[in-house]
């Protein structure tokens, strides 16, 4: 397993902004330690389209109507700090990171409450999608 | 009988030419699906599906139990919790998901000859309609796969 540096600091937007995070690189897949997501405009646009409050996506799990866009930030924040990591499945790039904050976040596939929530992170360090399971 | 049937939800966005591998798994190409056998069918009517995701994790699945005797592989969506469990037994599959009842059972030489068509299918259509496609390195790859078939 190569382990190495990466500074995951180019996009303008990024909340977390500027920031040195341990990477690992194993079997082609660059799997992130904690505090590497950004959630760039794009990845929120597309947060929004599938799993926001207001989203008619069916079979997808939809945030708390009330959640903010700040409040997503932070969600995606504790997830990519202190939550699970594991490699994305067949052949996906990047990482998914998955927190369980122990109170209800919004609701899974099924409608049900959730409390967990999934982040796709890309191999730049930008979210690809986040949603509540 | 194994059949997948697809619906494009809308057009590609113009810049196909040069999307990367994640637009092409998370972005583009999005759709339903229907995954049939002569007896039952299910439906993921779903409209966001990556449809060329959906054809590659397949054709991963389906190459990874080939090669097993007895096996278990599970597909994650995109954007959901959902799940669907392919389970191999000597030469029946057995195709289970996290939210249908319906499950469906088949030969596995009736799921790899599916699994192919719906592959090859889905990719040769999504080239006829949008020709500039081909000049998309991540795409080509799996179009040379489709080709092989």
């Amino acid at each position: 397993m190569l382990f190495f540096v990466a500074n995951v600091n180019a996009a303008k937007s990024d909340f977390f902004g500027e920031r040195d995070v341990v990477a690992a690189k194993e079997g082609g897949q660059l799997l992130l330690s904690p505090g590497a997501a950004n959630l760039t405009q794009r990845g929120l646009e597309h947060i929004v389209a599938r799993h926001w409050f207001t989203s008619g996506a069916k079979g997808a799990g939809k945030f708390l109507e009330g959640t903010t866009a700040r409040g997503l930030k932070d969600m995606i924040g504790t997830a990519t700090t202190k939550g699970a990591f594991r490699p994305n499945t067949f052949g996906r790039m990047g990482t998914i990171a998955e927190y369980n904050f122990g109170n209800v976040i919004g609701t899974t596939s099924k409608g049900l409450p959730a409390s967990n929530l999934r982040v796709v992170i890309g191999t730049s360090g930008n979210v690809i999608s986040a949603f509540p399971f | 009988m194994f059949e997948i049937k697809y619906r494009f939800s809308g057009s590609a966005s113009s810049d196909i030419t040069k999307s990367d591998e994640t637009d092409l798994r998370y972005n583009l190409f999005l759709g339903s699906l229907i995954l049939k056998t002569q007896n039952n069918s299910i439906i993921i009517d779903w409209d966001w599906i990556p449809l060329i995701d959906f054809a590659i994790c397949l054709f991963t699945i389906c190459n990874n139990l080939n090669t097993k005797m007895q096996g278990e592989e599970e597909f994650e969506f995109t954007e959901s919790d959902s799940k669907i469990i392919f389970q191999k037994n000597g030469d029946r599959i057995k195709i289970v998901t996290s939210f249908s009842d319906e499950i469906l059972e088949m030969s596995f030489e009736e799921f790899q000859e599916g699994v192919r068509t719906f592959y090859k299918s889905l990719l040769f259509e999504v080239v006829e309609k949008n020709q500039e496609i081909k000049d998309n390195a991540s795409f080509v790859k799996y179009l040379k796969e489709a080709e092989k078939l």
